[in-house]
């Protein structure tokens, strides 16, 4: 986390004090969502900013048997559908689930996005994937390999096995030649909070395809993995959702209308 | 043939004819009696002045299906469609079954009464061909058409009722040739590049109604028009469209699978919006569709913050992006050149809305002189230079992640201001 040029990283219990993004503050000086750089928090830690931000929402999660109640829920629903049908092997997308994955959601709070969250899978294997307008988080909740007491070599080896297992192959998602397996690059040693990339140089929101890079990380014992749903407009427009109005439909709102300008 | 003067009486179907012998003094008179036509029927129809460059997939929007065969019509069928240059002269080959087929030769006119409609009442045109030779077996002529031609952009639909008036066995209604469809274009069909490739019966009769429905002959009314019939642009894929199609971009992203149909499936969506290159996309591959002349090119126009901001064109068919690769490193930070929508200033943080892009789409063409760009929901500009000041700014950017989790975009220089000029 950085507050003025000070750069901290902070993995759990952020709470209170961000300054988040009301609408009223996009409006400063009358230009529509622009606003000066007074008092905003940043960190360079991406995922742990989403990570935490997962912890936040906390025990705000309302059963859902369907998406499609949510007032963009429609929209909502095709997205998540489709970005999982990208992401995720058939086997492992949460809308393909049987027996059907349990549905919750969370609403955006001043300090946290619009989520949804899937639990599913088999005895073997329990997954949950929490999904936002900007990513997917799918962890495996119970596996039949527990990564940490495997030796260094073989967390490494069993950590890209099972990307292969629940991801999409990185060669049906990527135009030209490319690794069968998903090219992490692993720190010396694997432990319990460490963190994993395909392409960590890559910035998400301009990288060439969601399978330029797919992160990763142990947490809690867990592993998890974090795919970016990369939005590319063919009219050369740079898509930046907001993530607190994925739900009612409100982040597509300035990327649509009777006339461009 | 017979050597008596009393001409005997002719056996039904048959006329005397006197051929050369002795006269009536006397002498031999040689008697060949006519076989007279009982029959002709028309059996087949096969246009001779079409394109012949559809396709018969009539089913869905993909290049697919088979050059449509000749003849066009046959006997107990219905007629393939047919794409014609409206205003020019029609010409279709029949045969006619005639019998008995030892029928004598005759003189004949060949009459055809066309009713076609369009959707607004019939219409009647008039083929013919005169000084024809007929007798029995298979007749094979040319008709044209005598009436003017339409000189409209439209699909036509009907019948022709045929008639063949011999000058020795007396006239004959040859039956109808059935079901034609005929669309009447501009010009020639042309194929689109890129995702649009191909003439096909559904993208051809699609592009005759609209095109048709602009009233127009100048293309760049055209062009206009058919922008105009998108209810807007979007960024939002819609749930009411196939999710095969990809709206609303009308193409795959790495991953996806390719429709097939590019922006043609977009005729069945207006009302869900386009993105704007979709959008004039559509609009190149109906234009070409029918013909309509002019110079068409999907261009994308931006600056470049390298070169004093030098405003730059790119084919996009040929994958031109703008400043969509445009990056440099300052300071371990990866800057990204854009264009802004909106005034902005460094420092300023962006939300999600619509400030930075890499370009601007317009179809670009030339007709009669005059070279615009459509920006298909984005203005109507004369020039590359009037495009680029649709934006308020050239730019670099950086994302940045705030503690909360949400992405901003934070502008680390101008580069130019445009608009103030």
């Amino acid at each position: 986390m950085r507050w003025l040029a000070v750069t901290t990283t902070v993995w759990v219990g952020m709470s209170g004090g961000l300054c988040g993004a009301s609408p009223d503050q996009s409006a400063i000086d009358g230009r529509t969502g622009v606003k000066s750089n007074g008092g905003i928090e940043e960190t360079d830690d991406l995922i742990g900013a989403w990570l935490n931000m997962i912890d936040r929402a906390g025990k705000a999660w309302l059963s859902q048997s369907d998406l499609t109640a949510l007032a963009d829920g429609a929209a909502v629903k095709q997205d998540s559908e489709s970005w999982c049908g990208i992401f995720f092997r058939p086997e492992v997308n949460p809308h393909r689930a049987n027996p059907a994955a349990t549905l919750a959601i969370h609403h955006a709070t001043v300090d946290t996005a619009d989520i949804i969250r899937y639990d599913y899978g088999s005895t073997a294997m329990r997954l949950r994937l929490y999904e936002t307008v900007d990513f997917a988080l799918l962890r495996i909740e119970e596996g039949r390999v527990d990564v940490l007491k495997l030796s260094q070599d073989r967390r490494r080896t069993t950590i890209t096995e099972l990307a292969g297992e629940l991801l999409s192959k990185p060669s049906t998602a990527t135009a030209g030649a490319s690794p069968e397996a998903w090219p992490f690059e692993f720190p010396n040693s694997i432990e319990d909070g460490s963190r994993f990339s395909t392409g960590a140089s890559q910035e998400p929101q301009a990288m060439p395809s969601w399978a330029s890079r797919v992160d990763g990380g142990i947490r809690a014992g867990q592993l998890y993995f974090v795919c970016f749903k990369r939005r590319r407009s063919g009219d050369g427009r740079v898509i930046l959702l907001d993530s607190h109005h994925w739900f009612d439909g409100l982040a597509w709102a300035p990327y649509q209308g009777p006339k461009r300008r | 043939m017979t050597d008596t003067d009393t001409p005997q009486p002719a056996p039904s179907g048959r006329a005397s004819t006197r051929v050369a012998g002795k006269s009536l003094s006397g002498s031999t008179v040689h008697v060949k009696y006519r076989t007279k036509i009982t029959s002709i029927r028309v059996l087949k129809l096969t246009f001779k002045t079409d394109h012949h460059v559809m396709t018969d997939n009539d089913k869905d929007w993909t290049n697919s299906g088979s050059l449509i065969a000749k003849p066009e019509w046959t006997l107990g069928k219905l007629s393939y469609a047919v794409s014609h240059t409206k205003s020019q002269p029609m010409a279709v080959e029949l045969e006619f079954g005639v019998e008995p087929g030892n029928a004598d030769k005759t003189i004949a006119d060949v009459i055809g009464n066309a009713v076609w409609d369009a959707g607004s009442g019939p219409l009647y045109y008039l083929l013919a061909a005169t000084n024809q030779t007929f007798k029995g077996g298979t007749v094979t002529v040319t008709a044209t058409l005598r009436t003017t031609p339409p000189d409209v952009v439209e699909r036509l639909l009907g019948d022709i009722a045929w008639s063949v008036k011999t000058r020795d066995d007396g006239p004959f209604d040859a039956g109808s040739s059935t079901g034609h469809e005929i669309y009447f274009t501009m010009d020639t069909p042309d194929s689109a590049p890129g995702l649009e490739a191909g003439i096909t019966q559904k993208r051809l009769r699609r592009s005759v109604k609209r095109v048709g429905r602009a009233n127009s002959d100048d293309p760049h009314a055209i062009a206009k028009y058919l922008q105009n019939l998108f209810h807007g642009y979007t960024l939002k894929p819609s749930p009411n469209v196939p999710k095969e199609f990809h709206h609303p971009r009308y193409f795959a992203e790495p991953g996806e699978v390719e429709s097939g149909a590019g922006a043609w499936a977009a005729a069945d969506y207006f009302e869900e919006a386009a993105e704007c290159q979709a959008i004039i996309r559509f609009v190149r591959a109906a234009m070409l569709q029918v013909g309509c002349p002019g110079e068409m090119e999907i261009v994308v126009v931006w600056a470049d913050p390298n070169n004093h901001a030098k405003v730059m064109e790119g084919d996009w068919d040929a994958g031109a992006a703008g400043l969509g690769n445009v990056t440099k490193m300052v300071n371990g930070k990866q800057w990204f050149a854009s264009l802004a929508d909106r005034e902005v200033e460094k420092g300023d943080l962006v939300d999600s809305g619509e400030v930075f892009n890499n370009f601007e789409a317009c179809l670009k063409l030339t007709a009669g002189g005059k070279t615009m760009y459509y920006g298909g929901g984005a203005g109507d500009y004369p020039s590359k230079e009037d495009v680029i000041q649709v934006f308020s700014s050239l730019c670099w950017y950086s994302w940045i992640t705030l503690a909360d989790g949400q992405r901003k975009m934070r502008v680390e220089q101008v580069v130019k201001t445009y608009g103030s000029d």
